[in-house]
C-alpha cells in the first residue's frame, strides 16, 4: 500500500451519517459553541468593545477560561477576529471564540500548547505582541504567514484559522445569523428543492 | 411478565437454554425476534446496555453543547473505547475498527442505507472465479428482503437497476435537495444513473411507529425511533413474547464445547465487575458483528478444535473484506450565494448511484467487481468544515464561506474489496484484554484490483463534477479513506458449498459444528460495494427460519 496515497485531511462533515457522528462523538467539541446568548449586530458592538482587557465577555458567557488566559487570550482573540471579523454580522471576538477554543483545549491533550506555540509564531512574525499592531498591520502579518501553508508559520496560521472556523461557526451568531442555518428542528414534511436555482442546470 | 433484563450478577443458575445469541445488532436482534415469535426461548448476551432514547442529543444545537458538557451532561457513548475493546494491527496498516457494545449495536447509529444485493453480487465470484461462489442466489434471499422491508420500513424509489433490485414495499422516497437534483442531472449527462436512495427511515407512519420529523441528527440516535434499530424494532417486540431474556454487560469470550464436539454454551465476563460466568444452551448463535464474532470463534480453542471452533479448515479469520471509499466535495454553481435552505431531510443522502461499471466503464481498465456511490453532506449541514480548505481570511473569506455554504455537494464512492486469504483476523496470547482474553489482530491491505478500481472511481467522480460544472475542493487523486472506515467488515466466517473452503452453509450454520450459527457480516462470501445491513437482516431471518425448523425436527 505504500504506493497508494492516503486521504488528506478532509473537511469535517457536519452531521450526516453514523461515521461522521462516530467521529464527532469523540469530539462533539468541534461542533460545540460559545455560550453567549444570541448576539445581534447592535449587541455585538457592545460585546466587542468590552472584550479587550476586561472580563465582561467572560462574565456574560458564564464561562471561565481555564488554559488560555491573560495576554494569550488577547492574542488569540486578536488573531481570530482578523480571520473572521465583524461585518454586518458578528465577528469572532463578538461571539467569544476564545472561550470556545479554551474549552476545546481542555478536552484535548496538547492542544493548548499547540495554540501557545502558534501564537508565539504570530508574535515573532509581528515583531511584538500582535495586539500592539493595528488591524491592517495584523492582516499583513497573517497574510505573510498564510502565504505558504507548508511552513511552520503556515501551519501555525492554519491551526488558528481552523479553530476559529470551528468555534465561530458553531456559535449561534456564526451558524444561524451569518450562515442562515436554521435546521435540526421538527418538520411535518420535507419539501426538498423548491427553489428555481436548478432550473435549466442540465440543459 | 418475566423480568426482561437482569444484571449478570443475578443470572447465575446453571439453567440450560434452547438458543443462546451473542450480540443484539441487526443479526442477533433479528434472530431473537424471529425465534421468539416462533415459540423458541432465547437467551441473548449483550456486551453493553440499552441506550436510553431520552438521553440522545438529537436536538442539541451546536451552540448548546459546551454548556451541556460543563453541566455534566453527556450524550450516550455509543462506540467502544480502546481500553474496553482493544485490537491491534500488529504494525501493519491502520484499520479503523468501530464497534458499538450495547443493545442494538451499530444499528443505533448506522447509516440506514438499505440496498438489496443483486445477482450481480451473488453470482460475481462464480462468474469471475475469484474465490468461492456464494451458496445462495437472489431468488433465495428476495422473499426475505420483502419481509424485512415490510417489517422495518425502507423508503426508496421504483427506479431499480440490474445491480439494485427494486421493491414493492418501499415507503415514499423523500424529496431531493437542490444539490442532489443537480448531481442527478450531472450524472445523467455522462450516462451515470443516480437513483432514489434506499434508506431504513420512516417517511410515513409504519407499523405503529412515528415517521421521521426531518431533524437530520440521526447520527446522534433517533429520539422517536423513526429509523430501524434492532433494540426498538426487534428486541422490544421479542420481549413481549415472554421468551426473551437478555443479560446486559456480558462480554463473551469463548464458545464452550462438549465432549461430542458440539457447542455447549459460552463463557463471558461481566463488563463492569469482570466476573467470569458460563451459560449453557442447545444452540449458540454468534452474532457479535464480524470482528468480534471472529474473535470469539478463534478464541474458542479446545482439544477438538485447536484452531478455534469450526475452523479445522483454517478459513475462519481469513478473507476479511471491507470496502474502499473516498470523498470528494465541491460546489454547484447554480446554488452559490442562494439563501440557505433546511437541507436536513432524513439525514444523509436521498440519492444513490448503483453500480454501473459492468455496463459502461469510463475506461478500459480491467478489474473485478464494482463500485457505487453515496452522497451524504450534500447541502447546508451545520458547521461548514469545508471552510478549512478555502484560502484566505478576513471579510472576503467570511463572505466566501457564506456564498458557498448552500452549494456544497459531495460524492462518496464505495468499491468492493476482494477476499484475500492473507487479509485476516488472528488471536494469540501475546495481547489480552481487561478480561484476560486474546484481542483481535487485524491484517488488511488492498490489492491491485482495488487500486485499479479506485482510479476508475475517480474518473467517474471527475466526469460527474465536470458535467455539472461543479467546482471541486482540493483532493488527492488515488487516495482512499482509512481501512475500516466504511464499517462494513465481512467474510471472516464465510458461507459456501465447499466445506473445505468455507465455514458455514447457506443458512449461516457451521459445517463442522452444526449447533453454531454465525449470521452477521462474517458470513458473507463477498463484500460487494453495497451497505450490508439489509442483507444481514434478510440472511438472519432466513437463517432463523431454518434454525427454528431444525429445532422442531429435532435436529439440533
Amino acid at each position: 500500500m505504500a504506493d497508494t496515497p492516503r486521504l488528506p485531511k478532509l473537511p469535517e462533515p457536519p452531521e450526516p451519517d453514523r461515521r461522521t457522528a462516530l467521529k464527532g462523538m469523540a469530539a462533539t467539541s468541534v461542533a460545540a459553541a460559545a455560550v453567549l446568548l444570541p448576539i445581534l449586530p447592535a449587541q455585538a458592538q457592545h460585546a466587542h468593545t468590552e472584550h479587550n482587557g476586561n472580563s465582561s465577555v467572560q462574565e456574560k458567557s458564564g464561562y471561565t477560561p481555564k488554559l488560555i488566559t491573560g495576554e494569550k487570550r488577547d492574542w488569540l482573540t486578536a488573531v481570530c477576529d482578523r480571520i473572521i471579523p465583524r461585518t454586518d454580522t458578528p465577528g469572532a471576538a463578538d461571539v467569544g471564540v476564545a472561550d470556545q477554543i479554551d474549552w476545546l483545549a481542555t478536552r484535548k491533550d496538547g492542544m493548548a500548547d499547540a495554540i501557545f506555540a502558534a501564537l508565539a509564531r504570530v508574535n515573532t512574525a509581528a515583531g511584538r505582541p500582535i495586539t500592539q499592531l493595528t488591524p491592517s498591520q495584523q492582516d499583513e502579518v497573517l497574510t505573510q504567514m498564510s502565504s505558504s501553508l507548508d511552513t511552520e508559520d503556515g501551519r501555525a496560521f492554519s491551526l488558528l484559522k481552523n479553530l476559529t472556523i470551528d468555534a465561530y461557526y458553531s456559535s449561534k451568531p456564526g451558524l444561524n445569523v451569518e450562515l442562515g442555518w436554521n435546521a435540526n428542528t421538527y418538520l411535518k414534511d420535507f419539501e426538498g428543492c423548491t427553489h428555481d436555482h436548478t432550473q435549466g442546470a442540465a440543459e | 411478565m418475566m423480568l426482561q433484563s437482569q444484571s449478570a450478577a443475578v443470572q447465575r443458575e446453571p439453567q440450560r437454554h434452547r438458543v443462546l445469541i451473542v450480540g443484539s445488532g441487526a443479526a442477533g436482534g433479528m434472530m431473537a425476534w424471529n425465534l421468539t415469535r416462533q415459540g423458541v426461548d432465547v437467551l441473548l448476551l449483550d456486551a453493553g446496555e440499552k441506550f436510553r432514547r431520552s438521553s440522545f442529543w438529537s436536538h442539541v444545537k451546536p451552540w448548546e453543547t459546551r454548556d451541556r458538557y460543563l453541566k455534566g451532561q453527556n450524550p450516550p457513548q455509543f462506540t467502544t473505547t480502546p481500553d474496553l475493546a482493544p485490537y491491534s494491527t500488529k504494525g501493519g496498516d491502520h484499520f479503523e475498527l468501530i464497534r458499538v457494545w450495547g443493545r442494538g449495536g451499530k444499528t443505533n447509529i448506522w447509516g440506514r442505507v438499505s440496498l438489496r444485493y443483486s445477482d450481480l453480487d451473488f453470482e460475481g465470484p462464480a462468474k469471475d472465479g475469484w474465490e468461492i461462489p456464494w451458496p445462495i442466489r437472489y431468488k433465495d434471499v428476495a422473499p426475505y428482503y420483502d419481509k424485512v422491508e415490510q417489517l422495518i420500513g425502507v423508503c426508496g424509489g421504483d427506479d431499480d437497476q440490474d445491480s439494485l433490485p427494486g421493491s414493492r414495499y418501499h415507503l415514499p422516497a423523500p424529496a431531493l435537495r437542490c444539490g442532489e437534483v443537480l448531481l442527478q442531472r450531472a450524472g445523467a449527462k455522462v450516462g451515470v444513473d443516480i437513483v432514489s436512495g434506499r434508506r431504513a427511515v420512516l417517511t410515513q407512519p409504519h407499523n405503529g411507529r412515528a415517521k421521521c420529523h426531518y431533524c437530520g441528527a440521526c447520527g446522534h440516535g433517533c429520539d422517536v425511533s423513526a429509523f430501524f434499530n434492532s433494540s426498538d424494532y426487534l428486541l422490544e417486540p421479542a420481549f413481549k413474547t415472554g421468551r426473551l431474556t437478555i443479560i446486559d454487560n456480558a462480554v463473551v469470550a469463548r464458545v464452550l464445547v462438549n465432549e461430542k464436539g458440539l457447542a455447549d454454551g459460552v463463557q463471558y465476563f461481566d463488563r463492569n465487575s469482570k466476573e467470569e460466568h458460563k451459560v449453557y444452551a442447545d444452540v449458540v448463535v454468534v452474532a457479535a458483528s464480524c470482528v468480534d464474532s471472529t474473535r470469539i470463534l478463534l478464541n474458542s480453542k479446545s482439544h477438538k478444535y485447536p484452531n478455534g471452533i469450526g475452523n479445522s479448515n483454517d478459513v475462519i479469520g481469513r478473507y476479511l473484506s471491507e470496502q474502499v471509499r473516498f470523498h470528494v466535495y465541491g460546489f454547484a454553481p447554480e446554488l452559490l450565494g442562494t439563501p440557505t435552505r433546511n437541507d436536513d431531510g432524513i439525514g444523509g443522502e436521498h440519492i444513490y448511484m448503483p453500480r454501473f461499471n459492468h455496463r459502461r466503464p469510463f475506461s478500459n481498465r480491467k478489474f473485478l467487481r464494482g463500485y457505487g456511490s453515496q452522497f451524504w453532506n450534500t447541502g447546508a449541514h451545520g458547521v461548514p468544515g469545508f471552510a478549512k480548505q478555502l484560502g484566505g481570511f478576513g471579510a472576503s473569506f467570511k463572505a466566501d464561506v457564506k456564498r458557498r455554504y448552500p452549494a456544497l455537494v459531495a460524492m462518496h464512492p464505495y468499491g468492493e474489496v476482494l477476499g484475500y486469504k492473507d487479509n485476516r483476523i488472528t488471536v494469540d496470547e501475546s495481547q489480552v484484554d481487561a478480561f484476560g482474553v486474546p484481542i483481535p489482530h487485524i491484517h488488511f491491505k488492498v490489492g491491485e484490483n482495488e487500486r485499479t478500481m479506485v482510479q476508475e472511481m475517480y474518473d467517474m467522480v471527475e466526469a460527474v463534477f465536470a458535467a455539472g460544472k461543479i467546482e471541486p475542493l482540493p483532493y488527492q487523486r488515488g487516495a482512499i479513506d482509512v481501512y475500516g472506515s466504511a464499517i462494513h467488515e465481512h467474510s471472516t466466517c464465510r458461507m459456501g458449498d465447499d466445506k473445505k473452503r468455507s465455514a458455514l452453509n447457506g443458512f449461516c450454520q457451521m459445517h463442522e459444528v452444526k449447533n453454531v450459527f454465525v449470521p452477521d457480516g462474517a458470513s458473507f462470501t463477498t463484500a460487494s460495494e453495497k451497505n450490508p445491513t439489509l442483507t444481514i437482516l434478510a440472511l438472519a431471518w432466513r437463517s432463523s427460519d431454518y434454525l427454528a425448523a431444525e429445532l422442531k425436527r429435532g435436529n439440533l
